[in-house]
């Protein structure tokens, strides 16, 4: 049994090494720079992660706008938006994976927010109305190249790449058509982003200052938790029972 | 009975199946009744939409009523009723829409109709046919259930009313809000509510939140999209730059676009009437419209703005030759180009070059605009200027509209233009200061740079030539190169004339001639004060001199500084006042104004100097006082250095401040506080030229301060810092005054005895005295007593001897003892004493004797004689004084003689006595030295007794 788990690892990390490139490659160029400036430091790639999750999960910076901006500023629609999506991996199903799986969990799911950002800001607002969105997703940029060099940096320092939480790699897709609905969405959207992002800091804090593994889990275990944590993020695609109106 | 049960029903049931059929039959072949009613659901616009036809109409067209009937929730509960009028035509299907106020989708409505025949034309055919049956309306509703609030997604205008309806149905408690307002329902069934909103604000392009929960849980919401009201546009114009392409530009207002593109910005369409052409714009303010060559150059325009709720129109007609805004002029040159002359040249960009153009021509220098032209032109233009200023830089603009309608004028095309240069239009304003000097005259010559005005090019040097007057011959030259302003020049004591040219590229400016006379420099003209004001001097003279070509007025602008900006002013021959004024004149600073009067033949002669202050202030410093003369009642303060020229106004006078112990002042002085609370008598010395002050009536040995300060017509200086004077004692300053002047004779006199000493020991005290040569004795015998003699030893009959032992007792005899040799000699002194009594004061001579004195001097003991204390005073004196032992002896000397009278002095021997050293004089007057047991002689001395009687008598 050990011999094709040893393959399989070894296979499993060009792949990964591989989709995490081509996750990253979008947009292509900024990935071909990130790739080239990546730090060798782990101490500094994990610091930057931490500032940026931080930063990130500070909801003034998109949500508290963009709640403003549709008028959702009212006791009933904000106490409706602060239930945040659940199409995110909790918290503890992201410390229960390993360093790689987490990263790539946390990547994949970035990419979902992006898409759904991009098509808020495609269908319900202007340009000009909320600059914050383009900030963001700077930023989700950034937090997505360095996931990238962190997962060469531990890549190379032969920790096993696991997979990912199951439920994430499907994009976040908007559900509502209802005007109404999609702005209450976009807000739990925007709420659960942060929640996510305060949930990476957390697990970022908790790793050490060396790349060495100083936690293991199994693959399987990780992949059970998050499975079975991450069913939330399954209901992305029906009917949201947390973010759907209760009638 | 059963079977007539049974009959009865059956019979029944057939009468109803009959009347059945008949009202169907009825129904199917009543004429000109409507049918086929077809009814569809415009949720969005909550319109209802009816289609039917009637059918046989007799004849091609019938004017008709249809009466309709709308009911909601339930068909008794009608909610509309009205009729539809029209004029039908044979197989037309009829259309007819009724909006509801309240959604659709809010409840089932029910709708029926029939038909009047009402045409005056065919009377007879006047008919009324039946109600059709209810029929029954429900809006779609894809997720109705979950949906509880109508209508959706719904877009108004600005200023509307919308009626919404929820349904409480299955959330019992539904509270509904608009924004974060809460709204009261009006109850329509059971479980319906409706509310409106009226006059609806514009609140955001996201949609106004209308929503509903049950305790704060939100069950469902609906977003309401305000627009804003459609403006029409304003300033709508069309024109042509190029006759190509019409270029129409509007304002458009506010944007009415809304967020999740349930509007989009309103959209903009050209019409041309004329040709019938319709544009949509890209953009939102303007929009281009291609001209067609083979049409008519007339356009009538409309502009339509539109969004999904309104369309606003404006309209515009015109001819293209009235709406031409040219592009600006090309190609602007110029040729030709003089000192005053230069022409201009330029295209105007026009496709159709038979268009007659107005064109605009503008010259500007740099500050206004010199010239201005229209010149009409077909093609290119051409223009020429004249009266130009040579070596000037212009800027020429031009500008082209056309000459048929100016509709616009085309945007300014702009070129440099430099004209040439000419020579200088103007001599040279010329001044100069003489200053003589060993009889040399030192020149120094100023000018004022041409103005670009008169430049006319750029001033490369100037020329300077020196013509002296007396000798025609001798001139001469100087080139300066610009931009100096100004030369020196030494010439000699002769009359010259100077003459000064500026010079450019082309050539020299007029001359500027002044004549240096010999007597320049050494005018003396009494300076007079003048007042001056922040606008300035006025200076006025008295003509001196008859025959004049005017005046000049010189001043320094800076005068504290080393240049100190020589300006000055030529004024007419009759002028006698001007007005002197400058930016850089500033109060507290003394400006001086020479007044020159011109010859003739352009001599200068100074005939008065002003100076004066545009504002005098309080002097920036005190003087700086010395104290002299300083003695016990008075001192002297004097401030010589003091400059009053350099002050911040004319000095008028001085305060001078003394402080003292004393509380009174003088009465030529009055108190004044000063800010440490203390006071002092100030004095006010009112003649600026008087520098020094005395300060009297003064305690001797007292502290004084005081000080000097300066003040003008502003006020007075700073108070200058104190200055501690204590006046000294007047008895030592007496003493100073005449005992040191005593000390000195002494001193002078001692010293002269001393020089003299020898000839006194000859004369008075020889080693081996001779009484025969004794000058005492001669003196005495001489002054007194002619019959006097030395007296003979031989002839004396000692009549006793007696041994002295001066430990026995403070008595002191005259003994005749040897001296043994194992006394040391001791210093002696030879006196002339009264024989007999000695005890009482007597005036007495003493000689000391240094014969036997030499080893008591080795011994160090002469400063110490050992007297009895029964020593008379002068001894004392002497002994008081050893060191002046010879001035004491003139003294004694000098005492006795003048004391005693002549012929009564005796002369006494007197041992010469050794005595020895105790004590010092002190101890000698108070405690007599104890008798040592040693043998003295004593030269015994012939002593007139008569002479020792009248002293003690005395």
């Amino acid at each position: 049994m050990r011999a094709p788990s040893m393959r399989a690892q070894r296979t499993r990390r060009p792949l990964l090494s591989l989709a995490l490139g081509l996750l990253l490659l979008s947009p292509a160029a900024e990935a071909a720079v990130a790739m080239r400036r990546c730090s060798s430091s782990y101490t500094q790639l994990l610091g930057q992660l931490r500032s940026l999750a931080h930063l990130m999960k500070d909801t003034s910076c998109l949500l508290e706008p963009y709640i403003r901006l549709q008028g959702l500023d009212t006791p009933v629609l904000r106490g409706f938006c602060t239930e945040c999506s659940g199409a995110f991996p909790s918290e503890d199903a992201l410390a229960a994976l390993s360093r790689l799986a987490f990263l790539q969990t946390v990547s994949a799911t970035l990419d979902g927010v992006l898409q759904r950002l991009a098509v808020l800001q495609q269908k319900c607002l202007k340009a000009k109305d909320l600059p914050e969105f383009h900030v963001a997703r700077k930023n989700i940029q950034g937090v997505r190249n360095n996931i990238y060099c962190m997962s060469e940096l531990l890549t190379n320092g032969s920790e096993t790449p696991e997979a990912p939480l199951p439920g994430t790699e499907a994009p976040l897709r908007p559900s509502a058509q209802d005007t109404f609905q999609a702005k209450v969405e976009g807000c739990q959207l925007l709420c659960g982003y942060h929640r996510f992002m305060g949930s990476v800091e957390q697990v970022f804090e908790k790793w050490g200052d060396s790349p060495s593994r100083n936690r293991r889990h199994s693959p399987r275990r990780a992949l059970h938790k998050g499975a079975r944590r991450a069913r939330p993020s399954r209901r992305v695609k029906k009917p949201v029972p947390r973010g759907q109106l209760s009638r | 009975m059963a079977f007539s049960v049974v009959f009865q029903t059956a019979l029944m049931l057939a009468l109803l199946s009959w009347r059945t059929c008949q009202s169907e039959v009825l129904a199917e072949y009543s004429p000109l009744t409507p049918e086929g009613l077809n009814i569809s659901v415009s949720s969005a616009l909550q319109h209802l939409h009816f289609q039917w036809t009637v059918h046989k109409l007799p004849y091609q067209e019938l004017q008709m009523v249809f009466p309709i009937e709308i009911s909601r929730v339930e068909t008794s509960k009608v909610i509309w009723m009205g009729n539809y009028s029209t004029t039908v035509k044979q197989d037309q299907v009829l259309h007819w829409s009724w909006e509801s106020e309240l959604p659709l989708e809010c409840a089932p409505h029910f709708v029926r109709i029939k038909s009047i025949v009402n045409d005056a034309r065919f009377p007879e055919l006047s008919f009324t046919s039946n109600w059709s049956s209810w029929k029954e309306v429900r809006a779609p509703t894809p997720e109705q259930n979950h949906w509880l609030i109508f209508p959706r997604n719904k877009l108004v205008e600005e200023g509307s009313n919308v009626t919404f309806c929820y349904n409480s149905a299955r959330n019992p408690g539904l509270s509904c809000y608009v924004e974060s307002a809460l709204i009261d329902g009006e109850q329509l069934d059971s479980n319906l509510f409706t509310f409106t909103l009226t006059n609806i604000p514009f609140i955001r392009t996201q949609g106004t939140n209308i929503y509903c929960g049950v305790n704060h849980t939100l069950k469902d919401g609906v977003v309401l999209f305000v627009s804003k009201v459609l403006e029409e546009p304003k300033n709508f114009s069309c024109e042509t730059q190029d006759f190509k392409t019409l270029n129409c530009t509007w304002d458009p207002g506010v944007d009415t676009g809304l967020g999740y593109n349930r509007q989009p910005s309103q959209q903009y369409t050209l019409f041309d009437s004329v040709s019938g052409k319709k544009k949509f714009c890209v953009h939102n303010n303007w929009c281009n419209w291609e001209i067609s060559q083979d049409l008519p150059a007339t356009f009538n325009f409309t502009l339509t703005a539109e969004n999904y709720l309104r369309k606003r129109t404006v309209s515009t007609a015109f001819a293209l030759t009235d709406r031409v805004h040219l592009k600006a002029p090309e190609s602007v040159y110029f040729k030709n180009v003089s000192a005053t002359n230069a022409t201009v040249t330029w295209k105007v960009p026009v496709f159709r070059n038979y268009v007659t153009l107005l064109c605009q021509i503008e010259l500007h220098d740099k500050e206004n605009v010199r010239q201005e032209h229209n010149v009409s032109i077909k093609g290119n233009g051409e223009f020429l200027f004249s009266e130009l200023q040579p070596d000037t830089e212009y800027v020429v603009r031009i500008r082209c509209a056309s000459a048929r309608h100016v509709w616009k004028w085309s945007k300014w095309a702009a070129a440099t233009l430099v004209t040439a240069e000419a020579a200088p239009s103007k001599a040279l304003d010329v001044w100069r200061i003489v200053k003589s000097n060993e009889g040399l005259h030192n020149v120094t010559l100023f000018w004022k740079p041409l103005s670009k005005f008169h430049a006319n090019g750029k001033i490369l040097f100037y020329n300077i030539v020196a013509k002296n007057l007396d000798k025609k011959s001798e001139l001469k030259l100087l080139c300066i190169p610009a931009p100096t302003n100004g030369t020196e020049l030494t010439l000699d004591q002769g009359s010259y004339q100077i003459q000064v040219t500026a010079n450019n590229s082309v050539g020299p400016s007029p001359t500027s001639e002044i004549v240096i006379s010999e007597n320049s420099g050494n005018e003396e003209v009494e300076e007079e004060k003048i007042n001056g004001t922040k606008d300035g001097f006025l200076v006025s003279w008295n003509p001196r001199y008859g025959d004049r070509a005017g005046h000049v007025v010189d001043w320094c602008e800076h005068p504290q500084n080393l240049h100190c900006d020589l300006q000055w002013k030529y004024l007419g021959s009759n002028t006698t006042s001007t007005v002197i004024s400058s930016d850089a004149f500033r109060p507290g600073i003394r400006y001086n104004f020479g007044i020159y009067e011109l010859s003739t033949d352009k001599t200068a002669y100074l005939v008065e100097k002003k100076t004066g202050y545009t504002q005098e202030l309080a002097p920036l410093d005190s003087p700086q006082v010395a104290v002299a003369n300083l003695t016990p009642h008075s001192f002297t303060l004097s401030w010589k250095d003091y400059d009053t020229e350099s002050q911040r106004g004319f000095i008028q006078g001085y305060y001078v401040c003394l402080k003292s112990n004393s509380t009174e002042c003088h009465p030529d002085s009055v108190k004044e506080g000063l800010p440490d609370k203390s006071t002092c008598c100030k004095h006010d010395i009112s003649n600026p030229k008087q520098k020094t002050f005395l300060v009297k009536n003064l305690q001797p040995e007292s502290f004084y301060e005081f000080s000097v300060s300066s003040y003008t017509s502003a006020g007075e200086g700073p108070n200058g810092t104190f200055t501690k004077v204590t006046t000294p004692d007047g008895r030592s300053y007496m003493l100073m005054h005449i005992i040191l002047p005593m000390m000195l004779c002494v001193l002078l006199i001692a010293v002269v005895c001393y020089w003299k000493s020898q000839w006194v020991k000859e004369k008075c005290y020889p080693d081996i005295p001779d009484p025969y040569k004794s000058s005492i004795l001669s003196l005495v015998k001489s002054k007194e007593n002619p019959h006097l003699t030395v007296m003979n030893v031989k002839d004396c009959i000692p009549d006793a001897i007696e041994v002295i032992n001066k430990s026995e007792g403070t008595k002191v005899q005259f003994t005749g003892k040897p001296l043994t040799e194992s006394e040391s000699p001791r210093p002696a002194n030879l006196y002339l004493l009264p024989a007999e009594d000695f005890s009482g004061l007597a005036p007495c001579i003493s000689f000391e004797n240094f014969t036997y004195n030499e080893s008591a001097c080795d011994s160090g003991s002469c400063a110490h004689i050992p007297v009895p204390t029964t020593a008379p005073p002068c001894q004392l004196g002497m002994l008081a004084s050893p060191d002046n032992s010879l001035t004491s002896l003139e003294n004694t000397h000098t005492h006795s003689q003048g004391e005693i009278p002549a012929g009564e002095m005796n002369m006494n021997y007197v041992s010469q006595l050794a005595s020895p050293m105790l004590g010092d004089k002190d101890s000698l007057l108070i405690n007599p030295p104890e008798p040592v047991l040693c043998s003295e002689y004593k030269m015994q001395m012939a002593v007139p007794s008569h002479l020792a009687s009248p002293v003690l008598s005395e």
